[in-house]
């Protein structure tokens, strides 16, 4: 009689994932899956709420990509409101975005990337975490710990606040950039970027230096996704372009017309959707979203130390650039971007212009926002009635548009990796790895004590539990 | 006067998660304050060395504030089945783990954080109410209601301890 593995890993109650691995009758990995709740009752809850409100309210979502959401509503709101932010406001809100990329990014590269592949995946679980990193290269966890701390500190000179801000309103922004924080931001830029080159530098060293490991890892072919302008990566307003597993051209189209292109399957073993292009139907248009992505569907960055960087990850293969591990990589290019730009736009004469909101709304009763967030393509899109009041919520969320991709990249890695009967430490770690790729958003809803954070059962055909695993 | 960090953290709009804000108002209260706005999320400099620093969720660069800290209490709801009181105290030590995301970081990962980086260590306390309705929502269970006034008064308690301890040196 077959078994079944769970791994149950995250200890949220809503917004929580497991692995099922499912063993044949001789003992082997027969398929993997990943099981993901999705906020479908965030929706429900945010019916009946009046539309300027969304901004506000969406940032609960996630307390580590609050801005992403909160920028998504704030451009589904501007829709409804019939208004377009000036110049200065969209500058500051792209400013606001790169914080949050340079946060949430370097959080996951350098807080827990990086301790698999500078002490291994089969390092001590008590030593293979970023004390063990501090211990092994301290100066590395430093400069992790000041980075993700300057990310926090551009959200919240803008915002006012660290998190669940009230900035982004319809049609732009409630309180202008201080010069004294604009110069702040600048101050800081050049030690900044010189983490993030160290990082990438580690990164690469790896990657160079382990590719028997990376071609083996959740390595294989998909359609990629994500923001462009005229061939260039965008990760806050433009056009959404598809390639195929080639590199060639698919598709352009605005994101406000998803409807149109993107479709979400429904798998009974899953509470999370599967979108996938809807011109190649299921399974063929299956996608990957977020840094692999996008780094795939652009042709350049228009910053100039990450596009550098960009041609050395564009000369890895004849294609794109497949192996999940490399996602790392495509992350902290990324980063740099994100830097570059926000120099950028620190730099321009209208980031400090007070003209930052329009006020003349008429409602239109229907809104699309989206956005690039740290872990792909975020789309929000509200319905109203005349008078503002929400009737109707859809969210696709950027782990979302990766659900096939992890799931896939999890049944690869345990058919390889796994021995169901001999599991071991470093094998449970090389199947949430996989899943680390993605730095997926699985755990935004809740996050009470006393859950244990990942625990392994071995089941036979009827469910019955013959082994469990636990860690915490 | 020792410095006080009291960190409640959680989810203000699923129900019992974000209990500690309750809490956390609650004593401002009852430290004869006002509450600023009872719909957000809690942040006061209160003075004599007490900050309230409400969170959503934990990151790693908390451990700066830790470290500038000689107290540290960080605030949640648990689960039952956690085996825990229904006012759960405990003092807790740095001990990091594997995260398996990025959104998990636990209070014993942050202080062994603080430990690794800045070679300080504050004395630091986990104060968990029972939740029982995690649903979609910003009001308490009764259950998690009803013990918000306990809690309070775990915390009182510390800071009276402390204040005598002051006192007396």
């Amino acid at each position: 009689m077959g078994q079944k593995l769970t791994i149950d890993p995250v200890t949220r109650i809503e917004g929580h994932a497991r692995v099922t691995i499912r063993v044949d009758d001789d003992g082997q990995v027969e398929q993997a899956y990943m099981h993901v709740d999705q906020f479908r009752g965030f929706e429900k809850f945010s019916e009946g709420r009046m539309y300027y409100e969304m901004p506000v309210i969406t940032p609960r979502i996630c307390g580590i990509c609050p801005v992403s959401h909160h920028l998504a509503s704030a451009k589904a709101a501007d829709r409804i409101a019939g208004v377009v932010p000036p110049r200065p406001a969209q500058l500051l809100r792209e400013l606001l975005h790169m914080g949050q990329i340079i946060q949430s990014h370097s959080l996951h590269f350098f807080h827990l990337a990086s301790p698999d592949l500078l002490l291994g995946f089969d390092a001590d679980p008590a030593i293979r975490n970023v004390v063990g990193l501090i211990e092994a290269d301290p100066a590395l966890a430093v400069k992790a710990v000041k980075l993700r701390k300057y990310g926090q500190e551009i959200i919240r000179r803008l915002s006012g606040r660290r998190i669940h801000m009230h900035w982004a309103v319809p049609g732009g922004v409630s309180a202008p950039l201080a010069s004294e924080e604009r110069d702040w931001i600048l101050s800081q830029a050049d030690e900044m970027k010189g983490y993030i080159q160290d990082g990438i530098a580690v990164a690469k060293d790896w990657l160079a230096a382990n590719q028997d490991t990376v071609q083996a890892f959740a390595n294989f072919k998909s359609n990629y996704l994500g923001m462009n302008r005229d061939g260039a990566l965008e990760l806050y307003e433009g056009p959404v372009r598809m390639v195929d597993s080639n590199g060639d051209f698919v598709v352009e189209f605005d994101a406000c017309d998803y409807l149109d292109h993107i479709s979400e399957r429904v798998e009974d073993w899953s509470y999370l959707k599967f979108p996938y292009y809807k011109a190649m139907g299921w399974p063929d248009g299956v996608y990957r979203v977020a840094p692999l992505g996008r780094l795939n569907v652009a042709d350049r960055i228009d910053t100039p130390l990450a596009n550098e960087e960009l041609k050395e990850w564009k000369a890895l293969a004849d294609g794109p650039v497949e192996p999940s591990l490399y996602y790392h990589y495509a992350r902290l290019i990324e980063d740099l971007h994100a830097l570059e730009r926000a120099v950028e736009l620190c730099e321009d004469p209208d980031i400090l212009s007070l003209d930052i909101r329009e006020t003349s709304f008429e409602i239109t009763g229907e809104g699309v926002g989206c956005i690039e967030a740290p872990r792909g393509t975020l789309w929000h899109h509200y319905w109203t009635d005349e008078d503002g009041v929400l009737t109707k919520v859809n969210l696709i969320v950027a782990t979302g548009n990766n659900n096939w991709a992890m799931s896939k990249s999890v049944d690869m890695v345990a058919k390889t990796f796994v021995d169901p009967a001999n599991l071991t430490e470093g094998m449970l770690n090389r199947v949430e790895a996989a899943i680390r790729c993605y730095d997926p958003c699985l755990s935004c809803s809740t996050h009470a004590l006393g859950q244990m954070p990942l625990s392994v059962s071995v089941e036979d055909g009827s469910g019955q539990v013959l082994a469990t695993r636990t860690r915490d | 006067m020792a410095s006080f960090l009291l960190i409640p953290y959680g989810n203000p709009s699923r129900r019992d998660d974000g209990v500690a804000f309750h809490i956390a108002r609650r004593l401002i209260e009852r430290l004869g304050l006002e509450v600023r706005d009872p719909e957000e999320v809690p942040s006061y400099d209160v003075g004599d060395g007490l900050t309230i620093m409400g969170l959503h969720q934990l990151a790693p660069e908390l451990a700066q504030d830790l470290a500038e800290a000689d107290v540290v209490v960080f605030i949640d709801a648990h689960v039952p089945g956690a085996g825990w009181d229904d006012v759960h105290w405990e003092a807790i030590e740095g001990e990091l783990r594997p995260s398996m995301v990025t959104h998990q970081l636990k209070p014993q990962s942050v202080l062994a954080l603080c430990q690794a980086l800045y070679q300080r260590t504050p004395s630091t306390y986990v104060l968990s109410v029972l939740g029982t309705d995690f649903d979609f929502g910003g009001q308490l269970s009764s259950q998690a209601q009803a013990l918000v006034e306990p809690a309070v008064e775990r915390l009182m308690a510390l800071l009276d301890f402390h204040a005598q301890l002051g006192d007396a040196q």
